[in-house]
């Protein structure tokens, strides 16, 4: 359960305060699929942050019960300067899993061969998301937050990336968030919007999208 | 002389007849002989001179079919000067000939002189425009028109065939160009607003269409256009306020209701939208929105009328474009008022209680701390080519140049201390302080990535980064005095714990100043090179040269105001019976250090949410 406690977010900004989310008061559980649709710049990214704790909220507070991954296809989790194996191992021993388990899974889905003893700096951008994809999967959550895109890298990449994390996550849950309907149709069965700064809940992923479709898109 | 273009034939009755007539100056008389000579005879054809003349009668007359008659005698006897062709076009045109007659007009421009070319042109390019010849007709108009009042036909023909060639911009050239030449008109103002409105220039569409309005006060496409597009252009009560003041005057205007309906349902004034709704007829033709907004009323707890509910087998109504309602929202606040079940709050006093306990939290930070700071040594030794090693090199480099400054200089002042551990004992328990400050300042804003993983906190960080730097100092101390010891002077050691409280109050007040202005520099970034200059003087000032008894005693009395002096005189008196001293006030330098951790720990608290959204 990802509980938001009157969560509300904005920023003051040099032009004014630019309201994110206004006071919410919801519970999201961790063991369904669930989509957040909203359009360009409504906050998506920035809930997900908070969720994860990049973010803080202005007001209220954000609960977390069960084991949360970190945004996936984001690949900024990296230290530079460390090898693919040690940034693995900080990894594995933050959430106290088996490194060696966690290594082989992880290099055998990133294909990178002997770079893995390279600093990570070195990488190429597909490299680097493709390694923060295998070590999401060879860690076991109870709920994966994904940003955008499922997968990064080439078309091969990413049709393989689909079908492992699909397999992967068939037993626990998801928090999805994305612009793209189709995408959260593809994946989730209940849903939430953000629409000027209200995070409506919706039963049902086809209200949700029913209303993101007549509503946000443009 | 009696030039004629028959002249070589032989003069009918009727001719000589209407001859006499024409030179009599009985001019109806002479009209009236050759309309009946031209039913009549096929071989009549009036004198030259009077030729034109007589095509003029007959165009003022409406006899165009007569005059294509003459016209075309006079060809067929060999006459086809420009005149005689754009007479003949004229008529062709006139007897719906459309295409004939702009070949025809063709070769007239071909052989007109100059001034006249224009005319025949404009005239050919509306008959190629209405014939279907757009790109041809867009040409001509593109070449010869003049923006003046006697072309108003001509301007207007042009719009129209510009804008069926697709060329909107040429199209909205020309219209501004003939608004500001002869002044605007509302068939104009509409073919502007209908092209902006087709480019969804909403605003751009109103302002022209109410321009038009202003010259014709009663057209309802104009009024209707700007009220569509105030609609569109998204002003909630201005369009509101514009689609009313047109329905008005233009009360079967059922779409306009409909648009009124939704705008008034967005804005939440659901009884109005009601009474509007009311008014429109069943069965017109926007029977599927009427249909549609009869729904929404009902479902937003309206009275509505049986025959208004949806028939759903209609299918899906169509998707609008709607402005973000702001707050006001119905269907927003339906749906904030019925939470589904999957997302009802959960939580209840045990989760709340679950966080507040303390041994799980610590076991989580202590856990979260040490993996962040075996990430930290290792990111340590990959980044330089010298790894921890600079972490030694870099005080052995301040110690060996401030010993030999010492040596050469001031050898006397260290009271026969060994001049190695006299700067070791100052510059390595001061680094504690300097460093840490360093590490902390930046932290966040290096270490943000960490925060994607819920199971690191923003305060894991700065404990692993100060951790590490404590143990890091410690470690450069340890290996500088044993070092010392071993291979240059055998000293007296006082006590350990002394050393360590020392070097513990540097450390704390590092955090607590490193704090204090990574917090601050999230409001001004310059602050950090102001409190660099500061360090600098911490520098001088802080025992590293002087020790406060072998100052004089009016500078003492200043510099020990300075709480880290106090500590690093402090950690020297455990190497030297004769350094420490009564000065020595450790008490005073703990007030200050916890106050500046205190302070850091409110600053961080109070800005640490500013620090993290830059």
């Amino acid at each position: 359960m990802i509980h938001l406690i009157d969560v509300e977010k904005h920023f003051d900004t040099d032009v004014g305060r630019r309201q994110v989310l206004r006071q919410t008061r919801l519970s999201i559980p961790t063991d369904k699929r669930v989509g957040v649709l909203g359009r360009n710049g409504a906050g998506k990214s920035t809930l997900l942050n908070m969720i994860a704790g990049v973010d803080q909220p202005s007001r209220g507070t954000i609960m977390r019960e069960g084991r949360l991954s970190w945004p996936l296809g984001y690949s900024g989790g990296f230290h530079g300067d460390l090898t693919a194996r040690e940034n693995i191992s900080f990894v594995a021993r933050l959430y106290g899993v088996d490194y060696r388990e966690t290594f082989e899974r992880a290099e055998e889905f990133a294909e990178i061969g002997n770079y893995v003893d390279m600093p990570v700096r070195t990488y190429s951008a597909g490299m680097k998301s493709r390694l923060a994809f295998g070590l999401s999967l060879a860690i076991a959550f109870d709920c994966y937050l994904i940003d955008e895109s499922i997968g990064a890298g080439d078309r091969f990449f990413r049709a393989k990336s689909r079908r492992v994390f699909l397999n992967q996550s068939r037993n626990s849950g998801m928090l999805l968030v994305s612009h793209n309907e189709n995408t959260i149709r593809e994946y989730c069965e209940i849903g939430l919007v953000l629409f000027d700064g209200f995070l409506l809940p919706f039963g049902n992923i086809e209200d949700a999208i029913d209303f993101y479709m007549r509503r946000c898109a443009p | 002389m009696s030039l004629s273009v028959v002249d070589h034939a032989s003069f009918s009755a009727q001719a000589e007849e209407f001859s006499r007539a024409y030179a009599a100056g009985e001019e109806d008389e002479a009209v009236r002989i050759a309309i009946a000579a031209l039913e009549t005879d096929p071989a009549f054809a009036p004198p030259f001179e009077s030729l034109w003349w007589l095509c003029g009668e007959l165009l003022a007359r409406r006899k165009h079919r007569l005059g294509l008659e003459l016209t075309e005698r006079v060809w067929k006897l060999g006459y086809n000067g420009w005149r005689a062709l754009y007479l003949r076009g004229i008529f062709l045109a006139l007897n719906r000939e459309i295409e004939p007659a702009a070949e025809v007009l063709d070769s007239a421009r071909k052989v007109a002189p100059a001034n006249m070319q224009k005319e025949i042109a404009l005239l050919e390019a509306r008959l190629r425009a209405m014939a279907g010849q757009i790109s041809t007709a867009l040409e001509l108009f593109r070449e010869h028109l003049k923006f003046k009042k006697a072309n108003a036909r001509y301007i207007a023909a042009a719009l129209q065939t510009a804008r069926r060639a697709g060329d909107d911009d040429l199209a909205i050239r020309w219209c501004r160009r003939a608004n500001k030449l002869i002044g605007e008109t509302a068939p104009r103002m509409r073919l502007l607003a209908e092209i902006y409105f087709e480019r969804e220039e909403w605003q751009k569409a109103r302002n022209a269409a109410e321009a038009g309005t202003q010259i014709a006060r009663k057209n309802k496409p104009l009024g209707r256009i700007a009220a569509r597009a105030a609609y569109r252009e998204d002003n909630g009560i201005q369009a509101i306020n514009r689609l009313e003041a047109q329905l008005t005057k233009d009360k079967d205007w059922t779409e306009g209701k409909i648009l009124l309906c939704r705008c008034l349902l967005v804005a939440g004034r659901d009884a109005e939208a009601l009474r509007i709704l009311k008014t429109i007829e069943a069965g017109s033709d926007c029977e599927v929105e009427r249909r549609e907004l009869a729904a929404r009323l009902q479902g937003a707890g309206a009275d509505v009328a049986p025959d208004m509910v949806p028939i759903t087998d209609e299918g899906e109504p169509k998707p609008r474009r709607k402005k973000p309602g702001s707050g006001q929202d119905s269907e927003v606040k339906k749906i904030m008022s019925s939470i589904p079940v999957d997302f009802l709050p959960r939580w209840n006093e045990e989760t709340l209680a679950a966080r507040g306990n303390p041994f799980a939290a610590i076991m989580r930070m202590a856990h979260s701390v040490r993996t962040i700071m075996l990430r930290e040594t290792m990111a340590k030794f990959g980044r330089h080519e010298l790894g921890y090693l600079w972490a030694v090199l870099e005080p052995m480099m301040h110690v060996l140049v401030l010993s030999f400054i010492f040596y050469f200089i001031r050898l006397r002042d260290t009271l026969g201390m060994n001049v190695v551990l006299f700067v070791s004992t100052g510059v390595v328990p001061l680094f504690f302080y300097l460093k840490t400050y360093g590490g902390l300042t930046n932290a966040l804003r290096q270490n943000r990535p960490l925060l994607n993983h819920s199971l690191v906190q923003p305060m894991d960080i700065f404990f692993a980064r100060s951790v590490l730097e404590f143990f890091t100092q410690l470690f450069v101390f340890i290996l500088f005095v044993s070092f010392i010891f071993v291979f240059v002077e055998k000293y007296t050691f006082g006590s350990a714990l002394s050393v360590f409280a020392n070097v513990f109050g540097l450390w704390i007040t590092g955090i607590g100043a490193g704090l204090i202005i990574g917090s601050l520099a999230s409001l001004a970034d310059s602050i950090k090179n102001v409190m660099d200059g500061v360090n600098r003087l911490v520098y001088i000032t802080s025992g590293v040269f002087f020790t406060l008894d072998r100052m004089p005693p009016q500078v003492a009395e200043y510099a020990a105001y300075n709480p880290l002096l106090h500590f690093v005189d402090g950690v020297r008196g455990n190497f030297s019976p004769l350094m420490g001293g009564s000065r020595v006030d450790i008490v005073y330098g703990y007030s200050w250090a916890v106050a500046i951790l205190v302070l850091g720990l409110i600053a961080d608290r109070a800005l640490r949410r500013r620090v993290l959204d830059r």
